[in-house]
């Protein structure tokens, strides 16, 4: 398993990228990270949710409960326009740490 | 994603088992039921996923009801979700679990870590902070000593002082008639118990000389009344105050070590006081002080309506409220039967009872004033060093915006980014605190010695580092803490996150919230040295003022000795007279006495003071301002100016002419000649104080001397008398020696000179002038220290903190000072555009000041003498030394950054 900081700083991260193509709701958004991570990642309803809440009390995303023909009602997430800003922030600070830890732990040429 | 399509009837129910796990939920009921819905079609895709998936409907259950596991924590997760507007990131697939002393010892680490990797740092702030807390905790020692510490007794909030008011004039008298006092001790209801005591003074003979000791008289239940036993022998007892068994005698710890060998077997050894046996029946515990001061005996009181009879007095009563009477219940019990009491035996005077808790009166206003006073200026200094403190942290969070943006990065919540922070100034107070009581420790040592008597006299607390001004400390400590780093901490959370990302591998970037916040606090360090340090100056002046009052006569060779004569040797005026007159001769023989006075005392320390004097003057109508006089006054005898070489300005100095027989005769002094007759000559005319006394006579003018201390606020005015015209017996006398030579070789041949005489007679006190002289301003002194003390160290802070800014901000605009000296700015230009900067600081920080300070003039006002607590002068040269020291402190940096090479400087981006 990731090391418990670095999980919880990129969890937010890891959802508004998710959410940066396209609305969905919380069931799809835990499936992708678990998929898309190889299982290595994984979101209980009792992290995912409370998440969710916050980053949309902060007015990062913003849901909605969207109806469909024929299926139940869901309450789907998107970002907002400051969500966006803040997932451009977070990714350059996230891409130039993860670089930076490379250069360290890299090993050295003899 | 496809959806998974179940069939309705194999969905279990979610919403009730959600709803009832999260019962503690307490949101607005729409958005609740919004949450389980949510909640509940999650819970459904998860079942239909695992059915799907070959698990039996059971199996299915089962697991996706383990998602709801951990639900009080879910249930306060998303209570603080729809609270917080910044909250914590969840850590990925886990349940959270708070634990506030983990996190707190991981703080603490971390702090302990960064801390350890700047000593630089960490030593200036610890230093700069621990000498704001030293200085507070030792100022406050004193102060919490003689103003604010609980009595050292059992109970002391129920023991009260019962005195006696003169209606008329205000005056109260601190003790009670017999008959008074017997009624009081029968009123059980009110109190436990009343006891008495009096002021005493005894010869000691015995040892290698006489002593003059104070030796107060107690009743025989005082002691248990305070709770107080001794911790050797026997308190007094019911038969010691009973005549003839009361030459018995309490001594204290410090007596008993000094004339006793502090060994156990002094209990039943022998005192002669007065030339009475008493024999010592206990010691008391270290530290026991009662009434007040520094008094190391105590003798039964016998009260017997006999012993009254032969000599009215009035006792100092000490009473023990019962159990739950309140002060004022009591008070209007007293009051109505003082009222009752005087009424049945009136008293000409009008004399009212009234109550107070014991200690309430430990030190006269004045000096209480100005102890408050410190403890306000010391607590300027302690915030002073806290907004350096700040500034420190301030910019060493611009240079960790990078380290920060990361742990955001990573995740760290602002609150607990916050909470990190503040762990590090805590931190820092912590030791600061710890280096700040050792500083004190020392620092109260040294309060201790030079405190001024006046101040201490009337406390019994011993001034102390004890658990109170440690805990004092330790609250001290820890708002240091939060007042240093509160704010940095809460600018240092919130970093630009695309600078501070640069600042990652590069150099921060000016942040010119933060730069206007340091600018904010180096104003405010300039505001509040300012007002210190106006305080000094105005006390230095005041003080100087108070040392150039020109005395009147010529302390130098002059020694003064107070003697106390005994009332069994010497009980009628007749045979004092003849002691004084053969001791008088035997000092004017001494070789080196040039000649020998005797008088009431000796200025500094006064004669008397008579207090709502009417003054009528023969032939002059009586103006308003006369009605009530405080007027000093002293008996002399014919020597007194001569010896003392105060000038007579006209008429004659007390002669043989002046006898017992002649007109009652009095000299007064130039000031109160100028008053009433201007440049007329007042020899001959007449005064009189109250239509009851008699006509004084002037017979002479003499020069202006103070007879109490300068600045004490008395009139101006003086009067003396002829001791051959006094009729009563005075017992007490100051002799005073004019030398031809250095007068401190004489102090053991006037001692000498006494005792050849009566080898058993005490000296109270016997002093060089010269050194009464100092004593007397040993208060304004030891004000003028420590605000001398403050002062200098927030000018060495002030000094500190705007060099500290104007650092940093030269590192910052080292880049803007390299191009603009690459498009041809001088070395000049670059160094006056940044003295500038500093130069607006520090005078927008002198003006706050000086409005500050102009604030606090009425506070500064009682404790100057012959100087305006808002004097100009004062203002304007501390302004213009506190814009120097500014000026310099900005020139440092400004110079370096003047000679940077421009190069260089454009290379730094």
């Amino acid at each position: 398993m990731l090391d418990r900081e670095l999980k919880k700083g990129s969890a937010e991260l890891l959802i508004l990228s998710l959410l940066e193509a396209r609305a969905r709701h919380g069931y799809e958004i835990s499936k992708l990270i678990e998929a898309r991570s190889d299982g290595m990642l994984k979101f209980n309803v009792a992290s995912l949710y409370p998440l969710l809440y916050r980053l949309e009390k902060r007015g990062w995303i913003v849901g909605q409960w969207v109806e469909k023909a024929g299926q139940k009602r869901r309450r789907c997430y998107k970002l907002t326009k400051e969500g966006k800003q803040v997932l451009k922030a977070q990714r350059s600070i996230w891409e130039s740490f993860v670089a930076a830890i490379n250069q360290i732990t890299r090993p050295e040429n003899a | 994603m496809p959806d998974q399509k179940t069939p309705e009837q194999e969905l279990p129910e979610w919403k009730p088992e959600i709803r009832r796990r999260l019962a503690r939920l307490t949101l607005e009921p729409t958005r609740e039921s919004s949450i389980v819905e949510e909640l509940a079609q999650h819970l459904d895709e998860i079942y239909a996923e695992l059915l799907a998936s070959g698990a039996t409907p059971a199996e299915a259950a089962r697991l996706t009801r383990v998602q709801l596991r951990g639900s009080a924590t879910l249930a306060r997760e998303l209570r603080r979700a729809a609270r917080q507007v910044n909250p914590e990131p969840i850590v990925l697939g886990t349940n959270r679990r708070r634990n506030m002393i983990a996190d707190l010892w991981q703080d603490l680490r971390y702090a302990a870590r960064t801390l350890g990797k700047n000593p630089g740092f960490t030593l200036v702030v610890v230093v700069t902070l621990a000498l704001g807390i030293g200085l507070n905790t030792a100022v406050y020692s004193v102060v919490d000593a003689v103003l604010f510490r609980p009595l050292p007794f059992a109970e002391p909030d129920r023991l009260v002082e019962i005195q006696q008011l003169e209606a008329k004039s205000g005056f109260s008298y601190p003790g009670l008639r017999w008959e008074a006092f017997q009624e009081w001790r029968s009123q059980t209801n009110l109190f436990v118990q009343v006891e008495a005591h009096e002021p005493r003074t005894y010869t000691l003979t015995g040892g290698k000389e006489p002593e003059s000791v104070n030796a107060p008289a107690v009743t025989s239940g005082l002691f248990a009344m305070l709770g107080v036993q001794p911790k050797l022998g026997r308190p007094f007892n019911a038969q010691d105050a009973e005549p003839g068994n009361d030459r018995v005698v309490l001594v204290g710890d410090g007596f008993w070590k000094s004339h006793l060998g502090g060994t156990p077997d002094a209990l039943g050894k022998t005192l002669t006081l007065n030339d009475q046996r008493y024999t010592v029946v206990g010691v008391m515990p270290p530290k026991f002080k009662f009434p007040y001061g520094k008094f190391e005996l105590w003798v039964p009181l016998p009260l017997t309506a006999a012993d009254e009879q032969k000599r009215p007095r009035r006792f100092n009563t000490v009473a023990r409220l019962r159990g739950d009477t309140a002060l004022p219940t009591v008070q209007a019990a007293l009051t109505a039967l003082g009222t009752r009491l005087d009424t049945e035996r009136p008293d000409p005077s009008g004399w009212q009872t009234r109550l107070s808790q014991l200690g309430s009166i430990r030190v006269n206003p004045g000096p209480r004033r100005a102890l408050l006073v410190l403890l306000g200026a010391v607590g300027f200094v302690l915030l002073l060093a806290c907004a350096n403190a700040a500034n420190l942290l301030l910019a060493r969070a611009a240079q960790r915006q990078g380290e920060i943006a990361i742990r955001l990065a990573l995740g760290a919540g602002r609150g607990r980014l916050m909470r990190q922070l503040l762990t590090e100034s805590l931190l820092l107070a912590l030791l600061a605190g710890t280096l700040g009581v050792a500083l004190a420790r020392w620092g109260v040592a040294a309060l201790a010695k030079l405190v001024p008597d006046e101040l201490t006299f009337l406390s019994v607390n011993e001034i102390s580092l004890e658990r109170r001004v440690l805990l004092f400390t330790l609250a001290l400590t820890v708002l240091t803490g939060f007042v240093c780093g509160l704010l940095p901490a809460f600018k240092a959370s919130r970093p630009d996150l695309h600078n501070a990302l640069k600042g990652v591998t590069g150099r921060a970037t000016a942040d010119r919230a933060q730069n206007r916040l340091r600018h904010a606090l180096v104003v405010l360090e300039v505001a509040l040295s300012l007002v210190l340090l106006i305080g000094a100056g105005l006390m230095m002046r005041s003080f100087l003022h108070l040392s150039g009052v020109p005395p009147g006569y010529e302390p130098k060779n002059l020694i003064a000795a107070t003697l106390s004569v005994p009332s069994q040797r010497y009980s009628t005026l007749e045979q004092e007279e003849d002691f004084f007159s053969r001791l008088k001769s035997n000092l004017a023989a001494v070789p080196g006495v040039e000649s020998a006075t005797a008088a009431m005392g000796v200025p500094p320390q006064g004669g008397g003071i008579s207090f709502n004097l009417e003054i009528e003057i023969e032939g002059h109508p009586p103006e308003p301002a006369d009605a009530k006089m405080v007027l000093p006054f002293s008996f002399i005898d014919p020597a007194y100016f001569q010896t003392l070489r105060i000038p007579l300005l006209q008429g004659r100095a007390f002669g043989a002419e002046d006898g017992v027989k002649a007109p009652p005769a009095m000299i007064i002094n130039e000031k109160m000649a100028r008053r009433y007759w201007g440049i007329a000559n007042p020899v001959g005319q007449r005064i009189r104080f109250g239509k009851a006394r008699p006509w004084l006579t002037i017979v002479g003018v003499a020069g202006d001397v103070n007879l109490g201390k300068p600045g004490d606020g008395f009139s101006e005015m003086e009067v003396y008398y002829p001791w051959s015209q006094r009729t009563r017996p005075s017992s007490q006398r100051t002799l005073i020696m004019r030398t031809t030579t250095e007068a401190s070789a004489l102090l053991a041949s006037v001692k000498s000179a006494i005792w050849a005489l009566d080898k058993d007679q005490p000296i109270y006190r016997l002093n060089l002038v010269e050194d009464l002289v100092s004593d007397a301003l040993a208060e304004p002194r030891f004000y003028l220290l420590l605000l001398g003390c403050f002062a200098g160290f927030t000018l060495l802070l002030v000094a500190l903190g705007i060099y500290g800014v104007m650092a940093y901000t030269v590192t910052q605009r080292t880049n803007e000072i390299g191009l603009r000296m690459a498009l041809g700015a001088s070395q000049a230009q670059v160094l006056t555009l940044l003295l500038k900067q500093g130069f607006r600081l520090a005078l927008l920080g002198i003006v706050i000041g000086i409005g500050a300070a102009l604030a606090m003039a009425r506070l500064m006002a009682a404790f100057l003498f012959g100087v305006p607590a808002t004097d100009p002068a004062t203002f304007a040269v501390i302004a213009v030394l506190l814009l120097a020291i500014a000026l310099l402190a900005c020139y440092l940096p400004a110079r370096r950054a003047a000679k940077v090479d421009p190069l260089i400087a454009l290379r730094c981006e």
